[in-house]
């Protein structure tokens, strides 16, 4: 029994991407309830992962995923499933990659690419040895530090406010329910802007039910078919202990999950009664300071990483605000100044000189609190000065930054959860390296993975830290994107073709292809050619009839354009508005589900036509009688 | 037999229900019922009626055919196993309407149980199911 619970534990560690288990805490934070959708969906994927698929792994020749399809499929079933765990793979490495080198940025102020290339060496030594016991062990560890870097400030919050020991997962809801108050004051006195505001357990705001059901099938499916997850549970070859190392790993990774929306809670509880209290901006509270100095946290679009790179810029000789602009590069900084009142520049640009002439007067936290904050707030209309709603903007990752300071003990925590999530991600990446090495068909000496294998995993891990260096891809909807793959091209095949004995190697080839092709159709169309995906599938659309009416005066714009210029410009309105945007779904979609969500279309189309073509193909085993 | 019939009659309700509602068959007495249970209610009457069927169909195919017992009984296990899967994770996160009105410990309980209560169920749901089908490995082992 310990065993088992010892697997899970392990496993549970690696189970999610770090970058997800990072931004959850600030996606709650941001949607509320329905947001909430995101850990019921991880935790029915691992469910799935253990009870469904790793069991069936376990009786396989080799627990990995493409060596397991091969055995019962045969060689092409297997290369399929091959490519589609590295197209499954690659961008979670990214994803985790991309993570640790702005964690490593921000915190410890070490350029991204050093942190990434000695991740990229420990993932890889890691994740090619033969023995997978070191690999179990690290994420044995990360679970350790996961658990304790959200469980301590968790317990320390408490503490502080309730004056006693309670225990917080589940004491947090007379805070809820004090939050709750807090909301309808807020909009009683009118401090709330609806475009961002949603009170935070009234559910379907910012997901209607449809998006929520898509979300959470998209999240459990493809889970349940990450290649490394099933596999590590299913090494034990034993499908009885492989189903109780399973459960064992849900109820880890499940105490996890339960944390987050907690922290979330204590975050918003500390926020909106800084909101509430009419806090000046002058006198912000320090645990702000962090995420506004990682340029994880915007005040009227300003942040502290701003400030100090508007100092760097002068310091290096910049004479004008348009002279700050270039030395800002081409990143989303330079488009975050850009976006300023002048008058705001102005004011950053002399509180910067001023800093420069006499840096001991005051530190870069006190002046842009002080000095810039107040300017921010008159450009955008907020002539009190206060903290408000609206004013500040938080990205998901911001949000975990505010939770050291609001524990008393700012530093060790800062370092417990740097740490932890470090941890986990190299476990997570090492775990998915392992994955991509086994791949490729073992040999007949029982040797679990070849050098050709250990090779595709240094390239592939190669790849993605050379994305995460160079590339600035939002974290979030790329883990959800990788899971939505996994969803549709992997999981019919695990869930169904494994099981089931009439399924036939033309349908799980034919139902991997479908399945991706699906949903990767639906995300490239929607986003790339936006425009013509709507011209196609109008009908399915859920447009709204004034969008409708924009689209069609837009296409006639463009057809009666009659320069090349306009006709682009034309088009790539149109674009625009089927694309649509974080805040406003577009035109081009199937019953509004989002890009990222349409694992559920790939994961049903996968299922059907594992089904039907395996029902008109002749089974295996009549084939093989004489 | 007995789930067979009350199975058979609740499809029937269903879809009287529909055909009340599409104009194919008068109402009786003229009451439509179809509002009353909307197309989610329905929907579920008729699923509960189908799956009532097919358990004592399932039950039947065990009793006659000794030789199949272990595959039915797992295949029956993983489709109730997947039903209450889905029930803690996609029915209870998109419902929290009803159970709002009462509050758990400060937390509206709608709230709670998609933070919590969901999550502690699919593990306990976990364990059910590995114990359940490692019970059945074991008993069907011999024969």
């Amino acid at each position: 029994m310990s065993g088992t619970a010892l697997r899970g534990g392990s496993a549970a560690g690696s189970a999610l991407p770090a970058a997800l288990l990072a931004a959850l805490p600030g996606l709650v934070f941001a949607a509320g309830y329905d947001h909430l959708a995101y850990g019921v969906g991880l935790l029915a994927g691992v469910v799935l992962a253990g009870l469904l698929i790793a069991p069936r792994l376990a009786q396989a020749a080799s627990p990995a995923i493409a060596s397991a399809i091969g055995e019962k499929f045969g060689a092409v079933a297997a290369s399929v499933a091959a490519v589609l765990v590295v197209v499954v793979a690659l961008p979670l490495l990214v994803a985790d990659f991309t993570f640790v080198g702005l964690l490593f940025e921000r915190g410890f102020a070490i350029a991204p690419v050093w942190a990434v290339a000695a991740m990229l060496v420990a993932v890889v030594l890691v994740g090619s040895m033969r023995d997978a016991r070191p690999l179990a062990l690290l994420s044995a560890l990360a679970w350790l530090l996961l658990a304790a870097s959200l469980l301590v400030p968790l317990t320390l919050i408490a503490f502080a406010i309730e004056g006693g020991a309670t225990v917080p997962v589940t004491a947090y809801g007379l805070l809820l329910q004090d939050l709750q108050g807090i909301e309808e004051t807020l909009i009683e006195r009118g401090l709330v802007d609806f475009d961002t505001f949603s009170a935070h357990a009234a559910p379907f705001i910012r997901l209607i039910e449809r998006d929520v059901f898509a979300l959470v099938v998209t999240l459990a499916l493809g889970v349940a078919a990450l290649p490394h997850l099933a596999s590590t549970l299913a090494q034990t070859r034993n499908p009885a202990q492989a189903r109780f190392a399973g459960a064992w790993a849900a109820l880890f990774v499940m105490i996890l999950l339960i944390s987050v929306p907690a922290l979330a809670v204590y975050a918003k509880h500390a926020i909106y009664t800084t909101i509430l209290n009419a806090t000046p901006l002058a006198s912000l509270p320090p645990w702000l300071e962090a995420p506004l100095a990682a340029g994880a946290a915007q005040i009227h679009g300003t942040s502290l990483d701003l400030f100090e790179q508007v100092v760097a810029g002068v310091r290096g000789g910049s004479q004008t605000t348009a002279a700050i602009a270039d030395a800002l590069g081409a990143g989303a900084s330079r488009a975050q100044w850009q976006a300023l009142d002048p008058d705001v520049q102005q004011v950053m640009f002399a509180a910067a000189a001023q800093h420069l002439l006499d840096p001991n007067a005051a530190s870069a936290w006190e002046i842009y609190r002080g000095t810039v904050l107040p300017a921010a707030a008159a450009a955008a209309g907020n002539d009190a000065a206060v903290l408000t709603q609206s004013g500040l903007a938080m990205n998901p990752l911001g949000l975990l930054l505010i939770v050291p300071g609001l524990t008393g003990v700012p530093g060790p925590v800062a370092l417990l959860m740097a740490l932890a999530f470090t941890v986990a991600a190299l476990a997570v990446s090492a775990s998915l390296v392992r994955a991509v090495a086994n791949v490729l068909p073992a040999r007949s000496d029982e040797r679990e993975r070849t050098s050709a294998g250990i090779v595709l995993a240094v390239a592939v891990s190669a790849a993605a830290a050379g994305v995460a260096v160079f590339g600035r891809i939002d974290l979030v909807p790329l883990v959800v994107s990788a899971l939505a793959i996994a969803a549709a091209g992997l999981f019919p095949v695990l869930a169904l073709g494994l099981a089931w004995r009439r399924a036939t190697a033309v349908g799980v080839i034919v139902a991997m292809i479908a399945g991706a092709g699906v949903t990767g159709y639906y995300m490239a169309g929607t986003q790339l050619v936006p425009a013509s995906f709507y011209a196609t599938w109008s009908p399915l659309s859920s447009a709204s009839e004034y969008a409708v009416e924009e689209f069609d005066r837009l296409t006639v714009e463009a057809r009666e354009a009659e320069t090349e210029e306009e006709r682009a410009e034309a088009a790539a309105a149109l674009d625009d508005l089927a694309r649509g945007s974080a805040t406003r779904v577009g035109l081009a979609n199937w019953a509004g589900i989002d890009g990222a969500s349409s694992g559920i279309f790939g994961a049903l189309a996968g299922i059907l036509v594992l089904i039907v073509v395996s029902l008109v193909t002749p089974s295996r085993r009549r084939s093989a009688q004489p | 037999m007995i789930e067979i019939g009350i199975g058979v009659l609740l499809v029937a309700g269903a879809l009287a229900l529909v055909a009340g509602a599409f104009g194919i068959v008068a109402a009786p007495a003229g009451v439509d019922l179809f509002p009353l249970f909307g197309v989610v209610g329905t929907g579920l009457v008729l699923t509960a009626g189908l799956l009532l069927v097919a358990a004592g169909r399932t039950r039947r195919a065990i009793a006659r055919h000794p030789e199949r017992r272990h595959t039915l009984r797992s295949t029956r296990l993983t489709i109730v196993a997947l039903l209450l899967v889905a029930g803690l994770a996609i029915a209870l996160p998109l419902s929290p309407g009803p159970f709002n009105l009462l509050r758990i410990g400060g937390f509206p309980a709608g709230y709670y149980l998609a933070a919590q209560g969901g999550l502690i169920g699919l593990v306990i749901l976990a364990f059910w199911w590995a114990a359940r089908q490692n019970r059945i490995d074991a008993e069907e082992q011999g024969s």
